[in-house]
C-alpha cells in the first residue's frame, strides 16, 4: 500500500525550537503534523509505504530530513523558482502532476488547511484534478490494511467510524503543535533514506502554468491586522478601583 | 584540531536540545530520580552515544558526544538527572567499552545502552576522598573468583545502580589496585538510602557496602592489579564529560540574564545599560567560550586516543568555579527574583556548588595542575 502525505512548510513561530531556542526556520503545518503523527503511529504496527510530498523552498530540507528520521520512507520536495507565489489552483497543478508521477497511490492525506494561507482548498482541488473522492473531517486514522483505510470522522454531534476504499484524498480535522521525538539512532539511519527533488521540467510542466504565473488569484494588497489591545493599570484603594472598574464595565 | 561542526553534529545537537527542553524539564521530576525519564533517555539514544555499533551503540566520536552532552546541559534544568546520565555513561558504560573484555562487553553493554541496567563508579570511601589511594577496600583472589570487601561512600547512582565499577586495593600486593565490575545482585552487596544533598537530588547518592562479595574473574577491567592507570583515565573521563553539561548550563544562564537585563528597567533605563550588569554578562560569555574550547580540545584528544589528564584538571577547575560564579552573578542580576525559588537560579546555584567538590575538589585540581606543570618545567 502506498500512502502520500502532503506537507505544507510554514514559518516556525510555535515549535519548541522557535519558542525556547529562539531559532526560527520552517516547521510542518500543525494540521499536517497531526495527520502525520497518526500515520507514523499506525506505521509502527502496519506495513505500508509512506511518502512525504512537499512544495517549498530548498531551505525546507532540514525540516523534511527530520520527517525521514521520524519514520517517513521517502520525501519528494517540489522546489523550483517557477513554483513560487502559487495560489491553490497553481499549487494543485504541481501537486497533482507529482502524484501522477509517483503513481499507484492508494491514499493522499492532507491537513484541513495551512495556518498561513488558511484557504483549506488544496485537498478538494487535488481530489478534483485526480478525479477521486475526498473524505473530510477525519479526526482519527485507525488502521490501514487489506480491507482499506479505517478512520473516524467527527461531525457536528457524532463521531462516525468509516472504511474508505482507495484511492481517496483524506483530510484531517484537527491540528497539533506537539512535535514527535526523533531518536539519535533514527537520525543517523535517516541518512540512508531518500530525499528526491523535482522541478517543473521533471514534472513536464510549463512554467506559465505554475507559481504566480499559473495562479487564478493574485494578492493585490496586504495589510497587517493590529492585534494589540489597549490596557490600563489601575492603582489605588481596592474599593475605589473596584468602583471605577464597575463604571467602565457598565459603560 | 578542527572544531568546525559537521551537519550531522548540528542535527544531533539540535535534537538533543529539543529532547531535553521538552521531556526533561518537568518540575515534579527535579527532586527525584525517574525511571520513566531514564527509559525515555535510553530510547532517545543518549546512553549509547559512543558505544560500539555491534553492541547497539551509535559509535559516535567523543567530540560529537561532548557537543551532545553540552547541549543536554543547555536544554535541561534537571541537573541531577543529567549528572546521573553522565555517571552511567562515562564512568561505568564507557569503561567497559574501552577496558572491558569481549565477554564483559557482551554481558553488559547492550543492557546499559538500552537503559535496562544502570551503572556507577565506586571510588570514594568514608575515610578516603581527595586521598583516594589510601582506600581501605580490598580484594583478593580465591580459586575462580575475586573476593571484595569494603565500604564506598557518596556513590552517585548508588541506590539505583545495577552495576558498580569498584576500585579496591590488592590484598596480595597493597601497592596495586584492581577495578571490578560488581552486580547489585551479587551476594554481599548492600546499598544505603539516598543521602539528602543540597542539590542534584534527582541523582540518588548512597553508601555501598561490599561484604565478602564473590566476583567472577571475567568481571574485571584490564587485569588484576592494573587498576591505577585505568583509575586515572576514569578521572579524566569524569572531569571532562561530567562537566560538559555545565558549559551548556552556563550558556543558558547567561542567555537568561541577558534577556532579563534587557527587559528590566531601573531609574529609567534597562539594567543591561549599567556597566555593573553588562560586565557580569561579558564575563559569563568569556567563561562559556573558554570552557567550550577546552571541552572540545579534550574531546578531540580523546578521539585521538591521547592522554588529557592535565587538560581535564584545568577544565574541571575552570568550569566548576565559573559555574558557581555565573550562578551567583545571575542571582545578583535578577536581584530579589533570583533569590526566589520560582526563578530556579538558587536551585542552579545549589546544584553548581557540588561541581567544585565531586571528581576532586578545586584544591586537588590545583595540586594536580601545579605538580604536572612543575614536572614539565623543572
Amino acid at each position: 500500500m502506498r500512502v502520500v502525505i502532503c506537507i505544507k512548510p510554514v514559518i516556525d513561530n510555535y515549535s519548541t525550537q522557535a519558542l525556547q531556542l529562539n531559532k526560527k526556520g520552517y516547521a510542518v503545518n500543525p494540521y499536517d503534523q497531526l495527520v502525520l503523527k497518526q500515520l507514523l503511529e499506525i506505521k509502527k504496527k502496519q506495513n505500508f509505504e509512506l511518502i512525504g510530498l512537499c512544495m517549498g523552498s530548498m531551505k525546507c530540507q532540514d525540516m523534511l530530513f527530520r520527517l525521514l528520521a521520524g519514520g517517513v520512507d521517502s520525501i519528494i520536495l517540489l522546489s523550483d523558482m517557477a513554483f513560487a507565489g502559487a495560489d491553490t489552483y497553481a499549487t494543485t497543478e504541481v501537486l497533482s502532476k507529482a502524484l501522477i508521477r509517483i503513481g499507484n497511490v492508494d491514499y493522499i492525506f492532507c491537513g484541513a488547511k495551512a495556518i498561513d494561507g488558511e484557504t483549506g482548498q488544496v485537498p478538494y482541488e487535488l481530489a478534483h484534478r485526480l478525479n477521486i473522492p475526498v473524505i473530510n473531517n477525519v479526526s482519527n486514522i485507525m488502521s490501514m490494511d487489506g480491507d482499506g483505510l479505517q478512520l473516524e470522522r467527527q461531525l457536528d454531534d457524532l463521531v462516525q467510524e468509516e472504511i474508505i476504499a482507495s484511492p481517496a484524498v483524506i483530510i484531517g480535522k484537527h491540528f497539533t503543535t506537539e512535535e514527535f521525538t526523533v531518536s539519535l539512532l533514527s537520525l543517523k539511519r535517516a541518512k540512508n533514506k531518500k530525499m528526491i527533488i523535482w522541478n517543473h521540467e521533471r514534472l513536464e510542466l510549463l512554467p506559465e502554468n505554475c507559481g504566480i504565473a499559473g495562479s487564478k488569484t493574485k494578492v493585490k494588497k496586504a495589510r497587517e491586522i493590529n492585534r494589540f489591545r489597549k490596557g490600563e493599570i489601575m492603582k489605588g484603594e481596592l474599593n475605589l478601583v473596584s468602583q471605577e472598574m464597575l463604571k467602565i464595565i457598565k459603560g | 584540531m578542527d572544531f568546525s561542526i559537521t551537519r550531522e553534529q548540528k542535527e544531533f545537537v539540535e535534537e538533543v536540545k529539543r529532547f531535553g527542553s521538552t521531556i526533561l524539564n518537568n518540575k515534579e521530576d527535579l527532586d527525584k530520580f525517574s525511571y520513566d525519564l531514564w527509559m525515555k533517555i535510553a530510547d532517545f539514544g543518549l546512553l549509547s552515544l559512543v558505544t560500539e555499533e555491534k553492541y547497539g551503540g551509535l559509535g559516535e566520536s567523543y567530540l560529537t558526544a561532548a557537543m551532545c552532552i553540552e547541549a543536554l546541559g543547555y536544554a535541561s534544568r534537571n541537573n541531577g538527572l543529567v549528572f546521573a546520565i553522565n555517571n552511567h555513561i562515562w564512568v561505568a558504560q564507557n569503561l567497559i567499552n574501552i577496558y572491558g573484555s569481549d565477554i564483559l562487553k557482551e554481558k553488559y553493554l547492550e543492557d546499559m545502552g538500552s537503559g535496562k541496567k544502570i551503572g556507577c563508579f565506586a571510588l570514594t570511601e568514608p575515610d578516603s576522598g581527595s586521598d583516594a589511594l589510601s582506600m581501605a577496600s580490598k580484594v583478593h583472589e580465591e580459586n575462580d573468583c575475586y573476593i571484595l570487601t569494603g565500604t564506598k561512600m557518596f556513590i552517585s547512582n548508588g541506590p539505583i545502580a545495577d552495576i558498580f565499577m569498584v576500585v579496591a586495593r590488592n590484598q596480595e600486593d597493597p601497592r596495586k589496585f584492581s577495578i571490578l565490575v560488581v552486580e547489585k545482585d551479587f551476594i554481599g552487596v548492600k546499598t544505603g538510602n539516598d543521602i539528602k544533598k543540597m542539590g542534584l537530588n534527582s541523582c540518588p547518592t548512597s553508601e555501598v557496602v561490599f561484604d565478602n562479595v564473590s566476583i567472577p574473574k571475567e568481571n574485571i577491567l584490564g587485569t588484576y592489579g592494573s587498576g591505577e592507570p585505568i583509575m586515572n583515565a576514569i578521572l579524566e573521563w569524569e572531569r571532562c564529560y561530567e562537566f560538559a553539561p555545565h558549559v551548556g548550563a552556563m550558556q543558558r544562564i547567561m542567555e537568561e540574564c541577558c534577556k532579563y537585563a534587557s527587559s528590566r528597567e531601573q531609574a529609567g533605563k534597562k539594567i543591561i545599560e549599567y556597566q555593573a550588569i553588562s560586565h557580569k554578562i561579558a564575563d559569563m560569555k568569556v567563561a562559556v567560550e573558554m570552557s567550550k574550547l577546552m571541552l572540545y580540545k579534550i574531546a578531540s584528544l580523546k578521539d585521538q586516543r591521547k592522554n588529557a589528564f592535565l587538560e581535564a584538571a584545568i577544565f574541571k577547575l575552570y568550569v566548576s568555579e565559573n559555574y558557581v560564579k555565573i550562578c551567583q552573578d545571575a542571582i545578583q542580576i535578577f536581584g530579589g527574583y533570583g533569590y526566589c525559588e520560582e526563578y530556579m537560579i538558587e536551585r542552579e546555584l545549589r546544584d553548581a556548588i557540588g561541581s567544585t567538590i565531586y571528581s576532586g575538589t578545586s584544591e586537588i585540581q590545583r595540586n594536580i595542575i601545579c605538580n604536572m606543570v612543575n614536572a614539565l618545567i623543572v
